[in-house]
């Protein structure tokens, strides 16, 4: 699975606003209420938020996943943001999360959303690419660096 | 004698693998082949998941349920497909490695063909690295059929 197929450049920003963990949530799903892909934006925050009360989707060295199977979409669909001060995301490294990716899927839709899942998990492995990523200053230069990772490059 | 005795088609809830079933459906009545149709859950994905902390326990018990109940509702729907044209289907449900459980299937079985859907197009290097239908493709042992044209096959299939 291609990351860049669930991905429309209007739900990408390098300049995520939000302080705060909720908020984050929030400014993503807006940025795919934006993109046409959220039809329910309330629906879709109390999703993402029931999900993290389970637990953190931040995950070590900077980046958080949240991510949740909803009804608020009728695909898969993926924001993602950069904040250049970081976030208190309840890290399991207890540091602050800079790289955001946020994954909705409809429910029923397992397979792909795994599969998807499974595809930031490794593109965030490399430490370049995660800095690269961090340091995005544009919505192209994430996709860039998202298609040379996924290139090969 | 007929030497293609049993085919083997590989579903994992993609639109090609649906495809790739009707084609399996016609091949199979017009060899009288035994047909065989396998969904392997991903269950190495879903553990990556819980190592990466991306998924919690409670989170990947879930999943793992509902892929179950996907690989149930995908199988039983080639079945029907298949039944309405006289043809019976061994269902195959695993889990595991998705390519090398179905290839691991393949010689349990002594499959003679497997049939898969059309491949992503433009595939990148490190995307074939891990597209299941891509390794099945180069490290199956027997003849690999890659099924295209979705309105050319369901043409074939309805005509049955």
């Amino acid at each position: 699975m291609s990351l860049l197929d669930i991905v429309n450049e209007k739900a990408i920003t390098t300049n995520l606003q939000a302080l705060e963990k909720e908020s984050v949530i929030e400014e993503l799903i807006d940025l795919l209420v934006n993109a046409g892909k959220v039809k329910d934006r309330t629906q879709a925050i109390q999703d993402v938020i029931e999900r993290e009360k389970k637990g953190s989707t931040g995950l070590e060295k900077g980046i958080a996943v949240p991510h949740a199977k909803t009804s608020a979409v009728d695909t898969l669909s993926m924001a993602i943001g950069i904040s250049k001060d970081g976030v208190d995301f309840n890290a399991v490294d207890g540091e602050y999360s800079y790289i955001f990716f946020m994954l909705l899927a409809p429910p029923g839709s397992s397979g792909p959303h795994v599969a998807a899942l499974a595809e930031i998990a490794r593109l965030v492995q490399p430490p370049l690419i995660r800095e690269k990523l961090k340091n995005a200053s544009s919505t192209q230069e994430v996709i860039n660096i998202i298609a040379q990772y996924e290139n090969g490059g | 004698m007929n030497t293609i005795n049993k085919i083997m088609v590989v579903i994992d809830g993609t639109p090609q693998s649906m495809t790739a079933s009707f084609y399996s459906i016609y091949l199979s009545k017009l060899l009288d082949a035994q047909l065989y149709a396998i969904y392997v859950i991903n269950e190495k994905a879903l553990n990556e998941l819980l190592k990466a902390h991306i998924f919690i326990e409670e989170e990947k018990i879930d999943y793992e349920k509902e892929m179950l109940e996907d690989a149930e509702k995908y199988l039983n729907q080639v079945q029907s497909n298949a039944e309405a044209k006289g043809i019976y289907v061994k269902k195959i449900i695993k889990k595991g490695i998705v390519h090398e459980e179905v290839i691991k299937t393949i010689v349990e079985e002594n499959i003679d063909i497997v049939v898969i859907g059309e491949l992503r197009k433009m595939i990148s290097v490190r995307e074939a690295a891990y597209d299941e239908m891509e390794r099945i493709m180069r490290e199956s042992k027997c003849v690999v059929l890659i099924v295209k044209n979705k309105e050319k096959v369901e043409m074939l299939y309805k005509n049955m």
